[in-house]
């Protein structure tokens, strides 16, 4: 079945204290499904706003998003609802695992919200299972959990729903980049087998090289959009340059070094600091 | 910052969240309720400080131990039902780590609840014990007379003949003030003691007594005081035991036998927990003779209110020393409402503290609550779900101090007294319902005000 969601004129301004503050402005966006559709752009910029609205929580100032054509202006509270507990599955940086509940009742608390029965809700974990292993360490609290076991299972949670829609912003943020690649894999099997949409926020150029779309968007407005069609030593150079630009040196070391040594010229100081992750050089150059 | 602080830092988030030995707490807690309880239903006829304080120390204790491990018992009801345990899986999560934080303050809450409800109970049944004490003194005035010499007696005589359309009922009876050894202290306590001939007077009754013997008299009315007696030989008693006992009376000790102890009204006396000891008018005469002195009571009656002021200045004539009824009641009546307002005002202290206490302690965690509450609202949680989950934190906040408290004071106040009428019943689960309708208002406005707070 198809999943398509077109973004368009989109602006939201959010009025605080009398303050009229523009997150988005002007956002048109064309996300076809099964991609891994990723938002690049410094804080503020309104990257996690787009998400909000995308998943139902905020409502835009002006623009319509429409998901396979109908437009989520017209949605009753209902509809939002129905969309946020059943079509969307949210990923934060920071987890955002209840504390008070191990892994596994973390993970199948979507599902009570749907009030299902208690064999469907073992069946469904079971098979979230078969995508993310979590099951060994399910019991723990995730004061318990390492940061890759606390993210992957966020990761289940939110799939545990099937959803069309996976929202995930700055996923790696809090990872080491072990743990970060291995999430990033999770994500990219989930959309090869499912054909999930899954709409993603990164300041990690390495991240951002996987994905089939990267939008950078600057002060609330899209600013260049590639696709990875482009061959793909330049689509990692533009990436770059691009986040570069946007961002000045604020990324990470590790991208710069793994998508300059893949692209064959090395970056002489950052380099140095970055020869301590030979790993992620073997890991981009695999591609 | 050297290693200690760090590894202190590393601990406090646990010591923070929870008692060691929950369960230890739990089944403490239920065996001293039980242990009180046990106390208050066994506690023989008699009443004293000991046998009031210990099942409320008890229950208290027991209701302190049953809070601090609050979440651990609750949270097994939850755990016992597939779908309730689906149903709930967030409030699980609060009670797992909130309550924790919560337990000491659910346990101050109780232990207000106990005492506010049980201040709240003694206050309404006073304020609602609107019987007439009227009652308790027969006569409208009593004049003292000390010293009695001829002078007095024609006094009452030229009185009573000239205004004996005023009177109603006068009574001249000898009543002499002695002093019993109480509680360990030396002949400190006030006692009549009067000859049978007196009696005979005010009531038309003979006792028979035989020299050397007392009959108590205490002028409580039996059907309207619940006094808790024993039994000795056959004998009732509830002020002093059948058998020896010594009095004072005009700087000489005797020593008499009580026989009997009688409740009944005769005239007028201070407060009721005043006794007599009427004794055979022999006796008397001997008792007189060797302090040298005989002292008198005059009692009167009008025969309508309208002369009262009249027959108090006449009698200001015969001596100044008078009581009169009038004034007694009246200063009952202040005292009362006095102290039942000052009860009421502690009470609606107590019940602000309370409520100022959760508020306070929500208040602390709002922004992390916050935080939480729109994590789930992006997860899928809707309005409606995520009140339902305000509502169910702040039931917990406000009704398990309530509940527990008012069960702890409910059975107190209704246990405490060997005979518990109807009307304490009543008054009992009146004053609960109006405090829980007052918490319930509280809750209602918590909930409401932190539902806008939390999901805006
Ligand atoms: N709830 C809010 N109220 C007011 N301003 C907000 C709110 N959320 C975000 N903003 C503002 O909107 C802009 C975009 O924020 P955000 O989308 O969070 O940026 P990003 O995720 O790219 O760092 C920021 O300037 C931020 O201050
Ligand atoms: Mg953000």
């Amino acid at each position: 079945m198809q999943y398509h969601i077109m973004v368009n004129n989109l602006s939201m301004s959010y009025r605080s204290k009398g303050k009229e503050k523009t997150a988005l402005s002007d956002v048109t966006l064309n996300i076809p499904q099964g991609e891994i559709f990723c938002i690049m752009g410094s804080s503020g910029s309104g990257k996690s706003t787009l998400l909000k609205i995308l998943g139902g929580i905020e409502k835009p100032t002006s623009g319509t998003v429409c998901i396979n054509g109908a437009n989520m202006a017209d949605y009753g509270q209902q509809d939002y609802d129905r969309h946020r507990q059943m079509t969307v599955g949210y990923v934060f940086q920071d987890f955002n695992l209840l504390e008070g509940l191990t892994l596994k009742e973390n993970i199948i608390l979507p599902l009570t919200l749907q009030k299902l029965g208690e064999t469907e809700i073992q069946q469904k974990y079971a098979d979230t299972l078969r995508y993310v292993d979590v099951g060994y360490c399910e019991n723990n609290y995730p004061e318990q959990a390492s940061g890759g076991e606390q993210q992957r299972a966020a990761i289940c949670r939110a799939i545990i729903k099937s959803p069309k829609l996976i929202l995930a912003d700055e996923p790696t943020g809090s990872l080491d980049h072990v743990n970060a690649k291995a999430i990033f894999n999770t994500f990219m099997d989930i959309k090869e087998r499912m054909q999930t949409t899954i709409v993603l926020v990164t300041h990690d150029a390495a991240v951002a090289s996987y994905c089939d779309t990267v939008v950078f968007i600057e002060n609330g407005r899209v600013c260049d959009t590639l696709k990875k069609g482009e061959a793909a030593q330049a689509f990692y150079k533009r990436i770059v340059t691009v986040s570069s630009k946007a961002r000045g040196y604020g990324f990470s070391c590790r991208s710069i070094a793994g998508v300059y040594s893949g692209g064959g010229s090395v970056c002489g100081s950052l380099f140095h600091k970055c020869s301590l992750f030979g790993e992620s050089y073997e890991w981009l150059g695999n591609i | 910052m050297n290693g200690l602080e760090i590894s202190d830092m590393l601990n406090y988030k646990k010591l923070d969240k929870s008692i060691d030995h929950p369960s230890l707490y739990q089944n403490i807690g239920f065996a001293l309720l039980a242990f009180g309880l046990l106390l208050l239903t066994f506690r023989g006829e008699s009443y004293n400080f000991a046998s009031a304080l210990f099942p409320m120390l008890f229950l208290t204790a027991g209701a302190y131990c049953l809070t601090m491990s609050f979440s651990h018992w609750f949270t097994k009801i939850f755990i016992r039902s597939t779908s309730k345990y689906h149903g709930n899986l967030f409030y699980i999560s609060q009670l797992r780590t909130n309550y924790k934080k919560y337990a000491k303050l659910l346990t101050g809450c109780t232990i207000i609840v106990i005492f506010g409800l049980f201040m709240l109970i003694i206050d309404v049944s006073l304020v609602a014990d609107d019987r007439d004490h009227s009652f308790e003194m027969p006569y409208d005035f009593t004049v003292y007379m000390d010293v009695v010499d001829g002078d007095d007696l024609k006094d009452i005589e030229d009185f009573e003949s000239r205004e004996s359309a005023l009177l109603k009922d006068t009574r001249l009876v000898r009543i002499l003030d002695g002093a019993i050894q109480w509680e360990g202290q030396e002949f400190s306590r006030l006692v009549h003691v009067m000859p049978e001939s007196s009696y005979f007077d005010l009531t038309g009754k003979h006792l028979g007594l035989q020299d050397g013997e007392i009959v108590v008299l205490s002028q409580i009315d039996r059907n309207r005081y619940d006094i808790g007696t024993q039994e000795e030989n056959g004998i009732e008693w509830g002020f002093q035991p059948p058998g020896l006992v010594l009095f004072w009376v005009g700087g000489k000790v005797y020593t008499r036998t009580i026989v009997k102890e009688i409740w009944e009204i005769v005239y007028n006396i201070e407060d009721q927990a005043q006794r007599a000891y009427i004794i055979s008018d022999k006796d008397y005469e001997g008792i007189v003779s060797e302090a040298g002195y005989d002292q008198m009571k005059y009692f009167i009656s009008v025969s309508s209110p309208d002369s009262l002021s009249t027959v108090y200045e006449r009698l200001q004539e015969i001596s100044p020393a008078i009581t009169a009824k009038a004034a007694s009641l009246e200063t009952q009546a202040q005292n009362k409402l006095v102290v039942s307002v000052l009860i009421l005002l502690a009470v609606i202290l107590l019940l602000f503290s309370l409520v100022s206490l959760i508020l306070l302690r929500i208040n602390q965690d709002i922004s992390e609550e916050k935080r939480k509450y729109s994590n789930l609202f992006s997860i899928g949680y809707t309005y409606a779900q995520l009140q339902e989950e305000i509502r169910k934190e702040m039931a917990t906040l406000f009704f398990v101090p309530l509940v527990l408290g008012s069960s702890i004071s409910i059975m107190y106040a209704l246990l405490a007294s060997s005979r518990t009428s109807l009307r304490q019943v009543i008054v009992t689960f009146g004053v609960t319902l109006l405090f829980v309708a007052v918490q319930y208002g509280f809750y209602r406005v918590a909930t409401r005000t932190l539902g806008r707070q939390y999901l805006n």
